[in-house]
């Protein structure tokens, strides 16, 4: 079809797309128009003489005529095609080939993408000889970063991650200053570097670089499991019980039974039997690992391979973990002596991975400490410095009301989540939230739940209700009771009433409902314990005056924990993201050997602000133990945040600590995990991802093609702005879509005067 | 002496003991009942749970040995000595001095197989040596103490300490009775009680602390405590009428609100 369309148009397709069509009159314009006038009156007088013609047939025989004279007109008009062409041999192709593994997937059969890449761009195919005739050719392969090539037949297929931007970037880059005819980038699309590819397509449109993108796979696998994203919690806290929470993609297998494994250092510490949903095409599925040591581990989730799979490599992903020490501190500030507070810290007192330091107000200007590390500590009761409060990673505010507060410690409290990034909790009790009249103050603000009801009386009895977990909850690691999803849920339906004495308001947009609150007998839920990020840290709400009664209630059998498990893992999700002062992040966590890695590190001080004048540097420790010291530099585009570049050669789990100096103050931060290996990464999202190429190809004025349709290149490509190019005048009279259009004019009035015996 | 005379005297003699015992048996009656204490008062209703401390007394039956646990001859019975002023008074001070949120005039009678006991995770039990569980009671008791709840033994003396050991070993078999002194935290809770052993309720008898741990582990959850030959409530029933020095009867509030500050904090 393009073929016979190339013949009519007498130019591909390509060529009007890139072309500017421009009139080159042989006549003045207004002859033309003259004539143009002149030919549909003669037309229309030439038939209105004959006789014996209807109405219809007048007016078609007439329009026949003037159709065909005018398009004499419009040729005499001289159509002209002007078009941007690259001037042979003056002007670079480049050629980047995606090297990383997912390109070793034999999703057509018996050949690998790859193979398929080399058979058609290898030195000797017509492709690239043709491509050859033209452009000076420079090969690439790219994966984490951009290499030059000799060519198609080096592909080792290795890299973890496939970076399309970096790799857009790189060969911009590489090639400045040289005449570029555009860039011809063969991959599957399975980007996941995670970089924003917006900056990468606007320099290209900037230089008028056109990309041809060449698309390898399948866009569709017709049976398949993938384990598409395996998320972890980051920073885990020691003895905490973990969640592995596995995204599936899933082609053609509904309703079969699928077995997920998860493994941490070659170990299994958890299974999970999922049954594949009928139609839906992605599934969650959380699998409960057992705690793990302190320190970094790999885990590892395989999911079992069915019969007959498209392909069985995207079966398996792997993550990094880094389990913490602690202890972590947490500041419980209580109001009242009550049940809430005594049996919340004999929950968590058997965890030696939380010190939950308490403040009780037992009189008032009378203290009681629990937890302090010494005798000064909360001497003076709450802290009235940032310093002091900010070295809690987490605060629990009881039943207390706001006026015990000074007007900058409520400001404190609100900092503490937005600026130090720790995590607050506030306790429903009857000098709480609206009822403790926090409305107006800062806390409000960062409390998930709006306090936006009329505080409830002094003397109103509480209001019971049943408390389950929402569908957000359920699949919280802190609202875990049974390692079983159904299990978790008839856990729950067993828990007996508890009480709320506040008047709850609305989920603020952006927070999470995580448990809610139903009256017996009614079918409204009203959300009792709800999170929500705010600035930098957490804020959450739970309402309940008496958990407690989970454990007392006389249905509750003696050795049932479930009040205790409740509370260590509130807790422990309380602290979980709270930074430290010095924090480090490597991206990415997981890559292949010899690839590129950034550390980035914020450094705060005492009061959590972003300082800039510290000298950091990162400790990168190897797996055989070797240490590296990586000086790291001040991004100037973000306030205490210091990167630097490290290559990670050695197979292995790396462990990356930094150090902040500034005059005579040292702080560490806790390790990261980096894993180096070549498995795992990278065949996530195994099927070809055509409409990202096409958007690549769109955005920048190229072009894109399956794998098997790379030969149109060699046509395409040639039209270009960019590079050296000249521009060709091409004329259009004599396209042969232009004679067979006369001739079919001619035609049919032919055949039309035929009919009425006119001819 | 004949033995006609012989027996006239120790007529005489057995009706001086009977005297005696008479005029020691009226002031010991007058101590009890003398004080304005009012006659056995059948406990109302209890008040719905609210979430607030409530004062907690055990009710108990004392077997057919010690009656029938109802009014004796219409005076108080052994569970509700002090009753109910002993917990009005003592719910007041808590809810003027501490911070702990009381209801006022508002306390609770239960027996430990009341499931409404689990409501409420502090109970008091007045003279337990009178005090005879059924098994239900026994379940009760020991499984509202190994969840969490903390029991509070007090107005006891001499020989109620064995019938009080005996019971509680069938409530928990594998736990006992352990001596505190004043360095126990309990003791610190909200007022310094450095040496609460000074504080005598029964004359020269020498009240001593004993306490219950989880484990057998004083460093554990305290689960009982009992007053060993003292009366706490006692001071707390009179405060105000004058029969008690006022230093005495604020050391008996000053150990009450440690018990309650600490039992709701740990």
């Amino acid at each position: 079809m393009d073929a016979l369309l190339t013949f009519l148009f007498k130019h591909p397709a390509r060529a009007w797309e890139r072309g500017e069509l421009v009139w080159s009159p042989v006549l003045p314009a207004w002859s033309l128009a003259v004539a143009a006038v002149t030919v549909v009156g003669v037309a229309v007088w030439s038939y209105g003489r004959v006789q014996g013609l209807s109405g219809t047939r007048r007016v078609a025989l007439a329009g026949l005529r003037a159709a065909l004279l005018l398009l004499l007109l419009v040729c005499l008009a001289r159509p002209t095609l002007v078009l941007a062409r690259a001037v042979p041999q003056r002007n670079v192709l480049a050629i980047a080939l995606d090297d990383s593994r997912s390109m070793a997937l034999a999703d057509g059969g018996a050949e690998t993408r790859a193979a398929a890449t080399t058979r058609i761009f290898a030195d000797s195919t017509a492709l690239v000889r043709a491509l050859a005739d033209r452009f000076a050719l420079r090969f690439y392969r790219f994966a984490a970063d951009v290499r030059p090539a000799a060519g198609a037949d080096g592909l080792r297929m290795t890299g973890t991650r496939t970076d399309l931007a970096g790799a857009l970037d790189g060969v911009r880059q590489e090639l400045a200053g040289t005449p570029i005819a555009g860039i011809v980038v063969v991959t599957d699309g399975a980007d996941n570097a995670g970089r924003e590819l917006a900056p990468a397509l606007l320099a290209l449109r900037a230089r008028r670089i056109p990309v041809y993108t060449v698309g390898a796979g399948l866009e569709r696998f017709p049976r398949d499991v993938a384990i598409e994203r395996l998320a972890l919690p980051s920073r885990p806290l020691r003895g905490a019980g973990l969640l592995a929470d596995v995204t599936l993609r899933l082609r053609g297998v509904a309703g079969e039974a699928l077995t997920l494994v998860a493994e941490a250092d070659g170990r299994v510490v958890g299974t999970q039997v999922v049954t594949l949903p009928p139609r839906e095409e992605t599934m969650r599925a959380r699998i409960p690992l057992t705690p793990l040591d302190p320190g970094p581990h790999r885990i590892t989730v395989r999911a079992g391979t069915l019969p007959r799979e498209t392909i069985a490599e995207n079966n398996v992903a792997h993550g990094v973990v880094q389990v913490r020490d602690g202890p972590d501190r947490i500041l419980y500030v209580e109001g009242e002596p009550r049940p809430e507070l005594s049996f919340l810290r004999r929950a968590v007192a058997a965890d030696s991975a939380l010190n939950v330091v308490t403040l009780l107000r037992s009189a008032e200007q009378k203290y009681l400490r629990l937890g302090v590390r010494d005798s000064l500590e909360l001497a003076g009761g709450f802290p009235t410095r940032r310093e002091e409060l900010f070295a809690f990673r987490g605060l629990i505010l009881g039943s207390i009301e706001a006026s015990f507060f000074t007007a900058d410690q409520l400001r404190m409290l609100a900092e503490f989540v937005s600026v130090r990034g720790g995590g607050l909790l506030a306790l429903g009790g009857r000098a709480a939230f609206a009822e403790g009249g926090y409305r107006g103050t800062p806390v409000a603000e960062v409390l998930p739940l709006a306090l936006d009801r009329a505080p409830r009386e002094a003397e109103a009895p509480p209001v019971e209700l049943d408390v389950r977990p929402t569908i957000a909850g359920a699949a919280q690691a802190a609202l875990r009771l049974a390692a079983d999803d159904s299990a978790n849920a008839i856990r729950w339906d067993s828990l007996p009433p508890i009480t709320v004495v506040n008047a709850l308001g609305s989920l603020r947009p952006g927070a999470t409902a995580l448990l809610t609150g139903r009256r017996a007998g009614e079918t409204i839920d009203q959300p009792v314990y709800a999170t929500q990020r705010f600035g930098r840290g957490t804020s959450g709400v739970f309402a309940p005056q008496d958990s407690w009664l989970w454990k007392m209630d006389p249905t509750t059998p003696v050795e049932d924990v479930t009040h205790e498990t409740l509370w260590r893992q509130i807790a422990r999700a309380l602290t979980e993201e709270s930074p430290d002062r010095v924090e480090v992040t490597v991206v990415p966590s997981h890559l292949a050997p010899g690839e590129p890695v950034e550390l980035r590190v914020r450094v705060a001080d005492e009061r959590y602000v972003e300082v800039n004048d510290a000298q950091v540097v990162a400790t990168v420790t190897s797996p055989s133990g070797r240490e590296t010291a990586v000086p790291l530099e001040w991004s100037l585009a973000e306030d205490g945040v210091y990167r630097g570049r490290f290559v990670a050669e050695e197979a292995g789990l790396y462990a990356v600590a930094a150090e902040a100096r500034r005059g005579r103050d040292s702080t560490r931060g806790a390790p990261a995990p980096l894993l180096a290996d070549e498995a795992g990464a990278d065949v996530e999202q195994a099927e070809q991802r055509a409409p990202l190429l096409r958007r690549v190809a769109t955005e920048t004025g190229g072009r894109y093609y399956p794998l098997a349709e790379a030969g149109r290149l060699v046509e395409d490509v040639q039209y270009t702005d960019s590079g050296v190019a000249v521009r060709d005048a091409l004329d259009l009279w004599d396209m042969p879509v232009v004679f067979l259009a006369l001739a079919v004019l001619l035609a049919a009035e032919w055949g039309l005067r035929r009919g009425r015996g006119l001819a | 002496m004949t033995a006609v005379a012989r027996a006239r005297r120790a007529a005489t003699c057995l009706r001086l003991a009977l005297l005696l015992a008479a005029l020691v048996a009226v002031p010991a009656e007058a101590q009890r009942g003398g004080r304005g204490r009012p006659r056995f008062e059948e406990p109302g209703e209890n008040p719905p749970y609210d979430g607030r401390w409530t004062f907690v007394r055990i009710r108990y039956e004392m077997g057919l040995a010690a009656g029938a646990g109802g009014s004796r001859g219409g005076f108080d019975v052994p569970w509700s000595h002090d009753y109910p002023r002993g917990e009005r008074n003592f719910a007041q001070i808590v809810g003027e001095l501490t911070t702990v949120r009381t209801r006022p005039m508002q306390h609770a009678v239960l027996r430990l197989d009341d499931p409404q006991l689990f409501r409420y995770p502090i109970a008091y039990m007045a003279e337990p040596g009178y005090w005879s569980p059924s098994e239900s009671e026994v379940l009760g008791l020991s499984t509202y103490l190994r969840k969490g709840g903390f029991i509070i033994f007090d107005d006891f003396r001499d020989q109620a300490w064995l019938n009080l050991e005996r019971q509680m070993r069938r409530v928990l078999p594998e736990l006992r009775f352990i001596r505190i002194d004043g360095t126990h935290p309990i003791f610190d809770a909200f007022y310094r009680v450095p040496d609460p052993e000074a504080l005598q309720s029964y004359g020269r008898a020498q009240p001593t602390f004993w306490a219950i741990f989880e484990d057998n582990d004083p460093r554990k959850r305290l689960l009982a405590l009992a007053n060993r030959d003292n009366d706490l409530s006692e001071f707390w029933e009179f405060t105000g009428q004058g029969f008690f020095p006022v230093d005495l009867t604020n050391e008996a509030y000053k150990l009450g609100i440690n018990y309650l500050v600490y039992a709701l904090s740990r």
